[in-house]
């Protein structure tokens, strides 16, 4: 277990530089740079500030010494938003986003994984198609549109949440839900059809003929198995969540760090890129290793695969 | 008790009874499935509707999806109108008369400085400022360049105002302020009067004050009339600000409230004016009556927004379908040739594809955008000239970014499927036989794998306009005069508070494009793989 | 006179799907005494898997159980109706005096869970047993069906298992609580031929070890053959023919059981012998013919057949055949009655 355990980290670690070098030099091959402007600036002021950060040496020294930030978890100035490192942005705009995004997660499975279960004992029953459907509606409506209706209905027409801003905790039901609408439509569908598959089963028929309670037929035998697919799609999509959305945090106004990857991509902001895209890449494998975990712990089939190795 | 009759049958009098179904082939099979799941069906008509609107609504549209009637801008698809005496009016958000006849505008713009319009008097509702302008600390200013220092805070809102930051130019009312962590606030700034526009963006400005009220737009226009403003300070948290426009002598009134809500006057909550003409004087809506002139209502070029959405969900349509193109041309034969090579060439194939899905999107449409820039692609095709792709429009470039990117799980796909196929009977048949890698390849793997494909496709077109209505509603999508549904409902998003409808439209046709799509999608699953199919 | 186990009075189990009413069981009679095997034969769609979860209450959602009565004799002769209880009341019974075992063992047994887990979950479910002394019952019952090292292969998860040790181990499950009654529905069909021998050896042990009943639903005439003591031969939802199995396979009356004779292989013939198929298909159930279910594919099919489905005529005490042939004005052909006595 240890031993795999090392392995997979170590992995990780290697996939983390891969993506690293890979996002360094792709963001070099875009002509531009974080000092290019519509209305150019000065050719002394660029020159100023290509030697403030460095930007003027070699392409691999700057590589190097940015990968030897990255193991010291430095990771640098940013180039435009100025007398911030990207370790400010992310510990100040971090724990906003992570906080919605946990509640948003947290709200996902706690209600997505019932509601599909509900559905699929109560296969074709109104219960059932209402779920359905607003889970078809979740999963057809961009996240966008769901968060201006509820500012458009709730902040505007009725009054009932702020418009923006999270400095009342109202404020945080919005965004909470624009974050959650997709995937908690999907986990629900998902619970739902994995369910009705397990249900199917011949070892469900085994238990219910061999008398046991059909409550333990569910929650015992059915939902184990039923939640492998589950588990295999929240793992990543927590790692998307908690690092915030770009699109949510811009229309609500908040002050993650959700909108900072898409701001740094337009202003060319390498060290911002680089970080967000560090940072979301660490949770995605993080979570990836944290669902094999669960697996293995679910699933004895899967328990010494690598391991062994 | 009746008689028994022990007669024996014949044969051929006992088959009738016998059941006999028509043998299908695999498609008309799925066909039959198809036609049974309702869902489905009803995904597959909005399919065609759409698809049909899409091609065919713009030609007979009256208006091109790129005529400006900036006379007309921002009209909703109902009118509110007062009656003046004799004469009807609908007044725009941005204070111009508009008299109609028998629901028909009638423009007399031209007559009203002369003795129409007497006074709109106006009390704005107060223009919310985002509650937190951490925002503001994201539009730095260069370390080189300076700022006139006389700044105030204000405790309310927790922001800084630089003081006499009402600069009326030619594009924009720029309101400029800086967080009070901001690191600017503690520099030393020289010079001046400072040059607001080369330190701050105006678009991002312009969009911050737009946030609760989206009226920076609409004084861009009166401005560019000829107006001259005066702005009072009433106190630390409130500007009482007179724009006069010279033109149509109409006296407007705002005021800013820099409160929360719940501080502002009840009398600045309400928009509230009155219209004198002629001596008489309307206070009051007092009907509501249907746009014949855009039905839809028009934005905020006075471009008619039916026209606009169904151009819109040509170009989603235009980029998913290419892009599912793309996809399923390199998808299919990168999977296909890793699956069937295997081994070592299948390890390296499949990391390559491992890190390419590690690529974020955005930064790989960036960087495709900026590449793709300067290519144009035409052909001449008996002496005319048709441009097939050019850089800068956005829809090419997205297309192929999308499709360049999604192929990925295309490929995934169909190398699971060639593993266990190319290990069936058939295929070593064909190898022992002697037939060609190519053609095993093309006429083996890939038609048994076209079930899951074909689904696969399907569920790529909704996602593709999902997408690419993300990409450009974050400002990565097709450039103007052309717009995808995405930067049509990006477009609204600034003035959404006052004119809803501009996003309505454009996000009711996302939504629909996205149910059909994924319901047809849905059926088709269920219909080629019976396997998975519901209950 | 043996005591009775298990009556099936006029059983008919529907499905009713959103297409229309598909008829699995159009009304079946037997009865079960102690220390039989019941062989249940028929092809795929005869309707013999659907009796069986008839019999266990286990007919799943759009299925329902339309009319008759399954009464079940208890040890003490108290006769309950299982038609009447509801699925809670339903389950003390199932696994403990009533039990079943399915056809494949690759998938009857929950994967993430180990088969100690599985065992006692059952034993402690119906018995008043503690945890050790369950997981002491499930070694004793593993060893019972042949499992070599219960002591380490108890906490095995059933992907540590062959197809053969699994089906063993359901076995042991179903047993555990020495059921009156076994239904075991295609036991050894997804079984390798020498583990299938294997499997048929074991259950006709425990049913003499343990005393129960055992109802055996299988396609393979050979199975039936080889362990039941009484036969009943299905179509089309419907008894065509019940005896034991010296009259079933000595002396056929129903023209679908020679046919079924007829078509399979038989080694213990000298000459050589050409099979003979059945003509045609199985009934549609769903719009099933208004007659003999059979006679739109027997070759004696009279008009009587095609109006009205026969009863079922008495051949002796013992076998009972559901065709008009028996009937005393019938014309009895030779293919069928050259063995008469």
């Amino acid at each position: 277990m240890a031993k795999y355990l090392i392995k997979r980290v170590l992995t990780a670690l290697f996939t983390l530089l891969v993506i690293a070098t890979i996002t360094f030099f792709l963001l070099r091959a875009i002509p531009g740079g974080p000092f290019t402007r519509e209305k150019p600036l000065p050719d002394a002021i660029i020159r100023a500030l290509n030697e403030k950060y460095n930007l003027d040496e070699p392409l691999f020294i700057q590589y190097l010494s940015y990968i030897k930030g990255l193991l010291t978890f430095d990771l640098g100035p940013s180039y435009r938003i100025l007398g911030y490192t990207v370790n400010d942005i992310i510990i100040s705009g971090f724990p906003t986003s992570a906080l919605i995004g946990g509640i948003a997660s947290l709200l996902i499975v706690v209600i997505g994984i019932p509601l599909g279960i509900v559905s699929a004992l109560k296969q074709n029953s109104p219960v059932d198609y209402m779920v359905m459907f607003m889970a078809t509606l979740g999963v057809t409506v961009p996240n966008f549109i769901i968060a201006t209706l509820i500012i458009y209905i709730f902040s505007t027409q009725l009054g009932w949440l702020p418009s923006n801003g999270i400095s009342n905790p109202l404020g945080y039901i919005g965004p909470v839900i624009a974050l959650m609408g997709y995937s908690l439509s999907f986990v629900s569908r998902l619970t739902r059809s994995s369910m009705l598959e397990v249900l199917r089963q011949d070892y469900v028929r085994t238990a219910r003929a061999n008398g046991i309670s059909e409550r333990k037929v569910i929650f015992k035998h059915a939902l184990k198995n039923a939640l492998i697919p589950v588990i295999t799609y929240v793992g990543p999509m927590v790692a998307a969540i908690l690092t915030g959305s770009f699109v949510v945090e811009k229309i609500f106004a908040i002050p993650g760090i959700g909108r900072y990857f898409v701001q740094g991509v337009t202003n060319r902001d390498y060290t911002v890129i680089m970080g967000m895209t560090v940072l979301y890449s660490a949770f995605y494998i993080f979570m990836i290793l944290l669902v094999d975990l669960a697996y293995s712990w679910i699933d004895p089939r899967i328990r010494l695969e690598g391991g062994a190795r | 008790m009746a008689k028994l009759n022990f007669d024996k049958v014949p044969k051929k009098d006992k088959l009738d009874t016998e059941q006999t179904r028509k043998s299908l082939t695999y498609w008309q099979d799925v066909w039959r499935r198809l036609k049974k799941n309702k869902s489905s069906m009803v995904g597959l008509v909005g399919v065609v509707i759409i698809v049909l609107l899409a091609v065919v609504g713009p030609w007979i549209s009256p208006y091109d999806y790129s005529d400006q009637l900036s006379d007309y801008s921002n009209l909703p698809p109902r009118l509110d109108i007062r009656e003046v005496g004799d004469t009807t009016f609908h007044v725009t958000r941005i204070y111009r008369l508009l008299e109609l006849e028998d629901g028909i505008i009638v423009d007399r713009y031209n007559e009203l400085e002369v003795d129409v319009i007497n006074k709109i008097n106006y009390y704005a509702k107060e223009i919310v400022l985002p509650a937190d302008l951490e925002n503001t600390s994201t539009y730095p200013l260069p370390a080189t360049e300076t700022l006139d220092a006389n700044t105030y805070y204000s405790e309310s809102w927790g922001i800084a105002l630089t003081d006499g930051e009402y600069t009326f130019g030619d594009d924009a009312i720029l309101v400029t302020y800086i967080h009070p962590d901001s690191p600017l606030h503690n520099l030393e700034f020289e010079g001046g009067p400072y040059d607001i526009s080369d330190a701050v963006y105006f678009s991002e400005l312009t969009t911050i004050a737009n946030y609760g009220e989206a009226n920076a737009a609409d004084q861009q226009f009166d401005i560019d009339l000829g107006a001259e403003s005066i702005v009072e300070k009433l106190d630390e948290t409130q500007f009482i600000e007179e724009i006069r426009f010279f033109e149509a002598e109409v006296k407007l009134n705002y005021s800013y409230g820099l409160l929360n809500d719940n501080l502002v006057p009840t009398e600045f909550k309400d928009v509230d004016y009155t219209i004198e003409y002629k001596g008489d004087e309307s206070l009051y809506t007092t009907d509501t009556i249907a746009n014949k002139l855009f039905y839809f209502g028009s934005d905020s070029q006075g471009r008619d927004i039916l026209t606009r959405v169904l151009y819109g969900a040509r170009i989603s349509l235009i980029v998913a379908l290419i892009a599912t193109l793309v996809n399923f041309i390199i998808g299919v034969t990168y999977g296909a040739v890793a699956g069937y090579l295997g081994g070592n060439w299948d390890n390296v194939m499949m990391r390559i594809v491992d890190i390419i899905n590690s690529i974020p999107l955005v930064l790989w449409v960036i960087l495709l955008m900026v590449v793709l820039r300067e290519v144009v692609i035409d052909v001449t095709i008996a002496g005319k000239n048709y441009v097939i792709f050019r850089g800068t429009s956005g829809l090419g470039t997205i297309a192929i970014a999308l499709g360049t990117v999604y192929w990925v799980a295309m490929a995934r796909l169909v190398r699971g499927q060639v593993l266990g196929l190319k290990e069936q009977e058939f295929v070593l048949v064909a190898r022992t036989i002697g037939v060609s890698n190519y053609k095993i390849i093309s006429r083996h793997l890939i038609p048994n794998a076209l079930g899951p494909i074909i689904v696969s496709m399907a569920m790529m077109i909704p996602a593709a306009v999902f997408t690419e209505a993300f990409l450009s509603f974050i400002g990565l999508g097709v450039s103007a005069p052309q717009a995808s549904l995405g930067t049509l409902a990006n477009a609204a998003l600034s003035g959404f508070q006052s004119y809803p409808f501009k996003l309505f439209f454009p996000a009711a046709m996302i939504a629909l494009m996205m149910l059909a799509f994924n319901f047809l999608g849905d059926g088709l699953r269920d219909a080629l793989d019976p396997r998975l199919r519901k209950g | 006179m043996k005591k009775k186990v298990l009556e099936v009075k006029g059983v008919k189990t529907s499905f009713f799907t959103h297409l229309g009413e598909v008829q699995g069981v159009r009304g079946i009679d037997f009865e079960l005494n102690e220390g039989e095997i019941l062989g249940i034969v028929g092809e795929s769609g005869s309707g013999k898997s659907v009796t069986s979860l008839s019999i266990m209450n286990l007919v799943d959602h759009p299925g329902e159980i339309k009319e008759g009565q399954i009464l079940f004799h208890q040890e003490d002769g108290k006769i309950i109706d299982f038609t009447s209880l509801s699925n809670r009341k339903m389950n003390e019974f199932r696994g403990n005096e009533i039990a079943m075992i399915f056809q494949d063992p690759m998938t009857s047994l929950n994967p993430v869970y180990s088969i100690q887990n599985q065992m006692i979950e059952v034993i402690q479910r119906h018995t008043d047993l503690n945890k050790e002394e369950a997981i002491e019952r499930a070694k004793s019952l593993l060893e019972q069906v042949g499992i070599p090292d219960p002591d380490s292969q108890i906490t095995d998860y059933p992907h540590q298992f062959s197809g053969g040790m699994r089906q063993r181990a359901l076995i042991a499950t179903a047993i555990s609580c020495n059921p009156r009654l076994l239904i075991a529905d295609e036991p050894t069909t997804a079984l390798d031929v020498t583990i299938q021998a294997q499997i048929l050896e074991l259950l006709k042990k425990l049913q003499d070890e343990i005393n129960m009943s055992i109802i055996l639903i299988t396609h393979d005439l050979g199975v039936i053959a080889e362990v039941s003591t009484h036969v009943i031969v299905m179509y089309g939802g419907m008894i065509m023919e019940k005896g034991t199995v010296n009259d079933v396979f000595y002396n056929p009356k129903h023209p679908y059981t020679v046919g079924l004779h007829s078509s399979i292989p038989k080694s213990t013939k000298k000459e050589k012998e050409r099979l003979v198929p059945i003509e045609g298909s199985p009934p549609d159930l769903m719009d099933p013919p208004q007659g003999c279910p059979f006679s739109p594919r027997c070759p004696h099919a009279m008009q009587v057949c095609l109006e009205d489905a026969a009863p079922l005529f008495e051949v002796s005490d013992t076998q009972k055949v559901s065709c008009w042939l028996l009937h005393e004005d019938a014309p009895k052909p030779d293919e069928i009655f050259k063995g008469a006595k």
